[in-house]
């Protein structure tokens, strides 16, 4: 729960301009995933470049076999 | 006649609902103008209409309806009228989950056109032609970017607080939602709910950490300036918040236990439950009833008579099990469910008004009464176990509606005789020749037929 606070204090909260008290611990909750979400995509991105360079560097093999093939 | 006349709704600062000529009309404040134009703009009203998750409208002109405009109002709307208010502590599990589901289909679609929802209480959901519907047309806002989810507590005090404490608690708990100002607080909820629901992960962030976290700024003595927008709240963000409760209420599940719910299958005679129906029918029929209250109604066999006659029905049991069995049977239904209301309420205790000044919410008998009433297997129940004179039955039943049908379970009948078991016999006067006497006070006897082979009368009374 610590950790929990920690996180929490670092996170900056929008204010709540709304007519219900949208509550200052439902902004903290919603930082903490929205950063998770952040992260998450982040090493998505990560996966899928490297996935993608792999794919690519196979591709590029296969187009390399079959041009030899074709010659 | 000026504006503001008596209004319904209280809180929304963008428009109210008020009571003209006995329609409800939503009046839109100027205030709400942007938002407005761009609901219309990008077609979401439309949109949400025709997938029938927002009640329709139309706008009505003030000059029309002979009042005056006080420079405040920018448009008044004219809704589709329900049928009958409930509120969400008479909603059994299925319904409530529902109700959440249809406020998350209606933020998924809000968010594709740029707009969030303001609030997400379960009072902006009502039950019409037997689904759920959002009516609250002004709870829509254009989001920012920067900005969190401003009805995201709302939603889990409404929806998944009381939906995981019926699930893993006990049913009883959404009575809770009857004298809470806000659905229920989320660390009320954390400290009923058992250990093992902190392994579920959505009950995990959205109710533990969740109420932890508002303890823990609830705790702090210097506020923080909360000025600078986060970078991480986006729309791709809500949708995502969005998808994740969605999938998160969609697995949650409640088993109905027998008891009450199987009551017909299992406690009664074949023979009883055949002139039973076949009388009920032609009560109804004799009756000439258009809308009709089923009182004690179990899992709504003999509501089912009467929506089969195209008669609207509104079913009420005390019993959780009994109104989620029914409703679950109606969804399978979509013919006779389009009639139906099944809706949790003890007599005893029955709904009572609420919210500021007690007007905010109507008491049970307050909102729309019904033509005739259907009382079976009941007044035994409030006689003896609630102790309620047969003059206060009858009383009662009169001022709800002009006709009535019930039955008479004899003091002999072993279902009396089990409720008599353990108390002292008081009921000198439950006798058939009493009960008539009493009745025929209040109303005038049209029919009466004995329940063959039992020794149960049913009675058909109009209003004198």
């Amino acid at each position: 729960m610590i950790k929990l606070v920690i996180i929490l204090s670092i996170l900056s909260i929008l204010p709540a301009y709304s007519y219900i008290d949208p509550g200052s611990g439902s902004m903290l909750i919603q930082a903490i995933m929205a950063a998770g979400l952040g992260v998450l995509m982040f090493f998505k991105q990560i996966k899928f470049a490297i996935l993608n360079l792999f794919k690519n560097f196979f591709a590029n093999k296969n187009t390399e076999n079959s041009n030899k093939d074709t010659n | 006649m000026r504006f503001p006349i008596q209004r319904v709704s209280l809180h929304d600062p963008h428009g109210y609902i008020f009571c003209h000529d006995n329609k409800f009309y939503r009046v839109v404040l100027q205030n709400y103008q942007q938002n407005y134009d761009k609901l219309i703009g990008t077609n979401l009203f439309k949109i949400l209409i025709e997938k029938g998750l927002l009640i329709s409208h139309s706008e009505v002109s003030l000059q029309d309806l002979g009042l005056e405009n006080d420079g405040s109002i920018y448009k008044v709307l004219l809704a589709k009228q329900l049928d009958f208010i409930s509120y969400p502590q008479e909603w059994s599990f299925s319904m409530l989950q529902d109700a959440a589901i249809t406020t998350l289909e209606v933020q998924a679609k809000a968010l594709e056109k740029g707009f969030a929802l303001k609030d997400a209480s379960a009072y902006n959901i009502q039950f019409q032609d037997g689904k759920p519907i959002f009516i609250d047309t002004l709870s829509f806002e254009i989001y920012e970017n920067g900005t969190a989810w401003q009805a995201y507590r709302q939603f889990c005090q409404h929806f998944l607080a009381p939906l995981y404490l019926m699930a893993y608690t006990d049913t009883q708990l959404n009575q809770l939602f009857g004298v809470m100002k806000d659905g229920i607080p989320l660390n009320l909820a954390a400290k009923l709910l058992p250990i093992k629901a902190r392994l579920n992960m959505g009950a995990l962030w959205h109710i533990f950490f969740h109420a932890q976290a508002e303890n823990n700024t609830a705790k702090a003595t210097v506020k923080k300036n909360h000025a600078k927008p986060n970078k991480n709240f986006t729309l791709a963000f809500l949708q995502q918040l969005t998808e994740s409760l969605l999938s998160t209420i969609k697995k949650l599940s409640y088993k109905t236990k027998a008891h009450w719910s199987q009551y017909y299958q299992i406690n009664v005679e074949a023979a009883y439950l055949a002139n039973k129906i076949t009388t009920i029918n032609k009560f109804l029929s004799q009756s000439n009833t258009q809308y009709l209250w089923d009182l004690g109604t179990n899992t709504g066999d003999f509501s089912v008579l009467a929506m089969e006659k195209g008669i609207k029905t509104v079913s009420f049991d005390y019993d959780h099990d009994s109104i989620e069995v029914f409703y679950k049977k109606m969804k399978e239904n979509s013919n006779l469910s389009k009639l139906s209301l099944p809706l949790i309420l003890n007599l005893a205790v029955p709904t009572a008004a609420s919210g500021w000044a007690n007007k905010e919410r109507k008491s049970w008998t307050e909102r729309n009464l019904p033509d005739t009433l259907l009382a079976l297997a009941l007044i035994h129940h409030i006689r003896i176990s609630d102790n309620i004179s047969l003059e206060e039955i009858a009383n009662l039943f009169s001022k709800i509606a002009p006709q009535l049908i019930i039955e008479f379970i004899p003091k002999e009948d072993e279902k009396v005789q089990i409720l008599l078991q353990n108390k002292i016999d008081f009921y000198q006067d439950y006798t058939q020749e009493s009960f008539e006497i009493i009745f025929k006070q209040y109303y005038s006897l049209v029919i009466s037929q004995k329940l063959l082979p039992s020794n149960r009368i049913l009675y058909l009374f109009v209003n004198k």
